[in-house]
């Protein structure tokens, strides 16, 4: 077990008052509470600071705990003096529930009610476990054709002896059709796990799509960018157009310009609305490869008297 | 192992189902609704309809409150702002994707 240097944590002298201690862990709670945090250790630095706030905001606790003395460091091997933590009871009254605090926490002021050896409710407190959420990034494909995927997380566990220990877990994730980014799946009881045989608590996934080669979505729109050809503009085609759904193919009006963009009614994300598909056409101008192809553009440009710069006052 | 869970954005659930799937009491429910931080359909309570990731912002709201020492006008409004900045989030990742 190591010594956990509180006042460090906080960042707080050892003669802090009440007062410095509070700004400090607000401060800090601020920046590191998984809520609203971005940052990739948020939860562990959260857990680190709720825990030596919990000691130090408490004058008795705090008081236990200078009683180790000030020649700790932060890390260094720590072994509780005997006769410590025999009696949790003692210092047990306002445990904050829902925070799983370190061995080194529990070897001095007790393990968290009902964690203990047998897991039953010491003083008939319970406890429901946190609520975890996590990214999970899917195929735009398995969003419209819907598809189980496999999904790995850590999660906290108590172990048999009381012991809360980090375990992988493979859940089997039915994504269902017609799922949208940013949308949420439940897990029930995959989350933190409950103390005093309080319930675990739930799972969350965010939706997120993969970069798609071809498509993008905005909801249930699926957005795709399609070259064609400029007789192809000018004259008017029906052209294949990909969709998640399989090819289809689109009328392109006669004098269409380059950057417009046409509806395929229905051919987005599959839904109580279902999406559409917007087709934004780019014109491609042909290579004028050979001598035959450069004299066609240039029989154009005589044909066609072109400015296509009219409205730039040029 | 439970059945996962989706959560349809038009799955409904009625104001003793939301504090029983939220862990709560129906006052809390209550209270969340009075400072906006869940926005039920529905008029009276008893119509109240949540949808339901409004689960998992109960269980936001609580640890808000619990661990920065907020009242409910405060969470309310960190609430709202972390919402406006998921969403920004959101957007400036698809926009950094279609850059390539």
């Amino acid at each position: 077990m190591q010594y956990k240097d509180y006042y460090d944590i906080l960042g707080v002298p050892r003669d802090a008052d009440g007062a410095a201690i509070k700004r400090a862990y607000r401060k800090l709670a601020r920046k590191y509470h998984p809520d609203v945090s971005e940052e990739a250790d948020a939860e562990e630095r959260f857990k680190e600071v709720q825990e030596a706030y919990e000691v130090l905001k408490d004058a008795d606790k705090r008081e236990a705990y200078d009683r180790l003395g000030s020649n700790w460091r932060e890390g260094d091997p720590f072994t509780p003096p005997p006769g410590w933590g025999q009696d949790p009871g003692g210092h047990g009254g306002g445990f904050r529930g829902g925070a799983d605090f370190s061995d080194f926490f529990a070897s001095i002021f007790g393990a968290a009610p009902g964690a203990g050896p047998g897991g039953g409710a010491r003083g008939g407190f319970q406890m429901r476990g946190e609520d975890r959420s996590a990214r999970i990034r899917i195929r735009l494909e398995d969003a419209y054709a819907g598809a189980t995927r496999a999904f790995s997380f850590v999660t906290t566990e108590i172990g048999a002896r009381g012991e809360a220990q980090q375990v992988r877990k493979t859940v089997n994730v039915t994504i269902p059709k017609g799922v949208t980014e940013g949308q949420r799946i439940r897990l029930a009881g995959q989350g933190g796990a409950g103390f005093g045989g309080g319930p675990a608590g739930d799972l969350f996934l965010e939706i997120e799509f993969e970069p798609h080669a071809i498509f993008h979505a905005q909801g249930r729109d699926i957005h795709v960018e399609l070259p064609v050809a400029p007789w192809e503009a000018a004259l008017g085609a029906k052209i294949k157009t990909p969709t998640l759904g399989g090819t289809v193919e689109l009328s392109i009006p006669p004098g269409t310009q380059s950057g417009r963009r046409l509806r395929l009614a229905g051919r987005g994300l599959p839904g109580k609305v279902t999406g559409d598909q917007y087709a934004t056409l780019r014109i491609v101008t042909p290579p004028a490869a050979t001598e035959e192809q450069r004299a066609l553009y240039r029989r154009m440009a005589e044909l066609m008297p072109f400015e296509p710069r009219a409205g730039l006052g040029t | 192992m439970p059945e996962p869970q989706f959560l349809h954005e038009d799955d409904n659930l009625s104001l003793e189902e939301m504090a029983r799937a939220s862990g709560v009491r129906v006052e809390i429910i209550i209270e969340l609704v009075s400072h906006d931080i869940l926005q039920p359909h529905g008029d009276e309570a008893r119509e109240w309809r949540f949808p339901a990731p409004s689960i998992e912002r109960v269980q936001r709201a609580l640890r808000l409150r619990r661990d920065l020492e907020l009242n409910w006008p405060g969470v309310s409004l960190g609430l709202a702002l972390l919402d406006e900045l998921n969403d920004l989030r959101r957007r400036h990742r698809a926009l950094l994707r279609r850059l390539g």
